[in-house]
């Protein structure tokens, strides 16, 4: 359970900030009720759920490796079409 | 590169997860013409479907896919525990890194190759891991 608080404050004309610690039992309330409220919504999100995330980005890199993929089984197939058409039948 | 005894007898059916058409329909054709059957799954939920109604020598499983991708495939094979039952390669192009790769083999993926590979080694792989 949370006992104690430190927020940081500033403003326009104060350059440096402020931090203010309390364990104020009303203030601790208030502030864990302030939070929860914020976060209702929120969803957690787990190491494979991240992972899925990140993992679905198309990168430049990634492109090409395609491309060059695509470009390797082209080649095999122009290249042995004909041999391999006969090693079936 | 010399056929093994194995390579030329083994006749696999062989699943296909990847949203590159391209490649699909092109490695479907050389496997085809390898003497394996193929079957193609253009995105993972679909890969998913043939994955629990089929049996598969081996899946060829892309990671980066749109919607439901790779990750969400094991992931789902691993909430049900079927994951180790497949024999599943992780074919992929994207940039992640070596462990990451390693970590998907810990969680129970058969192996991993790296696009782009070489036709006739992707083909010996495929063999190699299909009798394993």
């Amino acid at each position: 359970m949370i006992q104690k608080v430190i927020f940081f404050i500033s403003n326009n004309k104060v350059k440096d900030m402020l931090a203010v610690w309390t364990d104020s039992k009303a203030f601790v309330t208030t502030l864990r009720s302030l939070f929860s409220l914020m976060w209702k919504k929120s969803h957690h999100i787990d190491e494979t759920d991240m992972e899925s995330i990140l993992g679905s980005e198309i990168t430049y890199e990634h492109r090409l490796r395609e491309i060059e993929q695509e470009k390797m089984i082209l080649s095999y197939l122009q290249e042995n079409f004909k041999s391999l058409e006969k090693g079936k039948k | 590169m010399k056929k093994t005894q194995k390579e030329e007898s083994k006749k696999m059916k062989i699943l296909i997860v990847d949203d590159n058409e391209q490649i699909t329909k092109m490695l479907t054709t050389f496997l085809e013409l390898k003497g394996h059957q193929c079957t193609i799954a253009n995105d993972g939920n679909e890969g998913l479907s043939q994955i629990k109604e089929n049996i598969y020598d081996v899946i060829l499983l892309d990671l980066a896919m749109p919607e439901f991708d790779g990750y969400s495939v094991i992931k789902n094979l691993e909430d049900s525990n079927t994951l180790k039952d497949h024999k599943i390669i992780v074919f992929t192009a994207s940039t992640i890194t070596q462990d990451e790769l390693e970590n998907l083999v810990k969680r129970g993926v058969t192996a991993y190759l790296l696009k782009p590979i070489d036709i006739d080694l992707l083909h010996s792989k495929l063999v190699e891991i299909a009798d394993l």
